[in-house]
């Protein structure tokens, strides 16, 4: 389950680094923070981040979970590391 | 080939921001820099006439919309509700005047098609009904839209649904539509991107216009030096044979709109051309290229050569060839030519052929479907000129007419497509769509010929370009442009003859041409350098005093046409 959040997150990060520049590229590791204070990724990246992880883990057969309320919840910040453990957490609840 | 950033606004009534970074980062040619105009107000940003956004300068604007945000009645049918099919015409029409308004600011614009909505997609059995389908309103729409822009000029339509295709499961996303404002998935946008990115190549000229292939394993299976002609898998009742021969379709429709054919092979000219010749498959036969070198020598070398040979730059070719290694060497040797990767699967060939999107262009002229015979002539003109005992004989025995028009109505395609693709014979380089060049021709003071050649082989079509802007007693000339299939024959002579004649009638008494240089424009400062003009006081200045005449070469026959047509 673990390698299919990861790679949920990462397939959802690369779509946002398709929308930069090669030298604002977002560093694809764990303790990127991506939402809170110095998050890396602005209100546009974050609803597509948001929709991306929601769809790959659909996709991959993952219960379907919301991911907007909770990333935009003052918890943060969420890096990715913490994103994928709440992710795992939340799949193994179902 | 013009190479600027493309300067582009974006309109539409959803969230471009995706789209904007995407068009923005992606590395294809053009650079583009995009503006987004605040969403869902295309009709209010068009028709202020005192929007800030108009005192800036853009190239090109993408006006994407949604149907039901263009047409009332539309968006009522998609919730059942009756609806007026006349209404929803009237509704489209409306929007096409506006973009016609915005086409008077910016000129080129583009337009994506319409497309239905995720919820929309599915309307069943009645989709399709004659009076009440969604579907066919849809269609109906899009063709009134169409219909709108079939003189294609300045306004260019694209197929949206070819982007929702590719998006597949990922072309529509709720999320996306109820958190950002986003309709489409990312892979939509990404398509359009390159479909955009392919538009704005082909109206600036940077189109590829020669394709060399390889031949064995490439345009038939197998190899024609060991098996033989009547061996090779082509046609026939056998997939691959089918696959061999349906990417020769593909190509052979590319010469139906005016791109080149060449070969570069390995292999024994005299053994390869039989092939060409005889196997009663063969959809592309020896008239289908405009050159080849089939021998045994380095293909990068070859591929040069023929390039070369046929006046062509490297940036115009493309180079297919089955074989990895010599993909690579020809790569290296040359990055201006697009060497795509190439399948190992002959039943991917035609696939891959027809996804490449560096053929693009706006429109097919006459001179583009007549391009492989003008080749073919050329081949001819070139054999009598080696034996000919001197230049000045052979240009006599070919018995040149040079024809001037008046830039009008049935020329402007062809002339702007000239001016955008001309490189080497090419004063200042200027690029212009037909509906700036119309524009730039209308001012009082401003004069614009076009050029056709023809000789005892044939048309080489409308070839050449000369524009001047007159002053009160001197004009300079703004554009003068020849082809390289007319280059080098007194050609270049004769439009400064005509345009000497041409504005001395306006007062004029001195006519002042400024090379501006660029990296392929090399040609025509040689020319200024042997034509006879004085060299002026700035630098790069040529000139010629209208106190005599400039000479007409001998052997050319110039006829006045510019009566004739309005």
């Amino acid at each position: 389950m673990m390698e299919s959040v990861k790679l949920a997150v990462q397939d959802a990060l690369k779509a946002i680094n398709a929308m930069r520049s090669v030298e604002d590229a977002i560093p694809i590791n764990e303790e990127s923070i991506l939402v809170g204070d110095s998050g890396i990724l602005d209100s546009l990246e974050l609803v597509v981040f948001i929709a991306s992880v929601e769809q790959k883990l659909g996709d991959a057969g993952g219960r379907d979970l919301r991911l907007a309320d909770t990333m935009l919840s003052p918890n943060g910040p969420w890096t990715v590391r913490t994103l994928t453990e709440y992710l795992c957490a939340r799949l193994a609840d179902a | 080939m013009d190479t600027r950033t493309v300067r582009i606004l974006l309109l539409s009534d959803f969230n471009m921001g995706v789209f904007s970074a995407l068009l923005h980062h992606d590395g294809d040619a053009p650079c583009v820099t995009a503006q987004a105009a605040p969403f869902g107000q295309i009709l209010q940003t068009i028709l202020d006439e005192k929007a800030t956004l108009w005192g800036q300068a853009f190239d090109a604007a993408v006006v994407w919309s949604r149907p039901e945000a263009v047409s009332e009645d539309y968006a009522d049918a998609r919730e059942g509700k009756p609806f007026s099919p006349d209404r929803i015409r009237e509704q489209v029409d409306a929007f096409c005047a506006a973009i016609r308004i915005l086409q008077g600011r910016i000129p080129t614009v583009i337009l994506p098609t319409w497309s239905a909505p995720y919820d929309a997609q599915h309307s069943g059995l009645m989709g399709m009904h004659a009076e009440t389908g969604l579907s066919l309103t849809l269609m109906r729409m899009n063709m009134r839209l169409s219909e709108n822009f079939k003189d294609g000029r300045g306004i260019f339509i694209l197929d949206a649904h070819r982007w929702i295709h590719a998006g597949g499961g990922e072309a529509f996303d709720p999320r996306l539509w109820y958190m950002g404002k986003i309709p489409f998935g990312q892979p939509v946008f990404q398509q359009a991107v390159a479909d955009i990115k392919s538009a704005l190549r082909g109206l600036r000229g940077m189109s590829r216009k020669l394709v060399i292939v390889d031949l064995d394993d490439t345009l038939w299976g197998g190899i024609v030096g060991d098996l033989g002609w009547p061996q090779l898998r082509l046609g026939g009742h056998d997939p691959i044979g089918e696959a061999f021969a349906d990417f020769q379709r593909g190509l052979k429709a590319l010469t139906r709109r005016g791109i080149v054919l060449g070969i570069v092979s390995k292999n024994t000219e005299e053994i390869a051309l039989a092939a060409v010749d005889q196997h009663p498959e063969m959809i592309l036969r020896r008239g289908d290229f405009a050159g080849w070198r089939i021998n045994w020598e380095d293909k990068a070398q070859n591929v040069a050569a023929l390039v070369s040979a046929l006046n062509l730059g490297l940036q115009s070719a493309v180079f297919i060839d089955d074989n990895p290694r010599e993909r690579s060497r020809v790569r290296e040797a040359f990055p201006e030519v697009f060497v795509p990767d190439w399948p190992a699967d002959p039943m991917l060939y035609r696939k891959t052929l027809d996804g490449l999107g560096c053929f693009n262009m706006p429109h097919v002229s006459e001179e583009d479907l007549h391009r492989a015979q003008m080749y073919a002539h050329e081949q001819q003109r070139e054999g009598l000129r080696t034996s000919a005992p001197s230049f000045e004989v052979w240009l006599k025995t070919l018995a040149l007419t040079v024809s001037v028009e008046r830039l009008d109505a049935e020329n402007l395609r062809r002339a702007a497509q000239l001016l955008n693709k001309t490189n080497q014979m090419n004063l200042r380089t200027r690029r212009l769509t037909e509906a700036e060049l119309l524009r730039w021709s209308e001012h009082p003071r401003r004069r614009i010929w076009a050029f056709r050649v023809s000789d005892k082989f044939g048309d080489l079509g409308l070839t050449g370009i000369a524009s001047v802007e007159c002053g009160d007693a001197e004009a300079e000339v703004s554009d003068f442009i020849l082809s390289c299939r007319a280059m080098g024959r007194k050609v270049e002579e004769t439009m400064l003859h005509y345009l000497v004649r041409a504005v001395r009638p306006m007062g004029i008494r001195r006519l002042n041409a400024v090379y501006r240089p660029t990296e392929k424009n090399k040609p025509c400062l040689e020319f200024l350098d042997r034509s006879g003009l004085a060299a002026g006081e700035e630098e790069n200045q040529y000139y010629w005093t209208l106190n005599q005449d400039y000479p007409l070469p001998d052997g050319i026959h110039l006829e006045d046409r510019t009566h004739l047509r309005s």
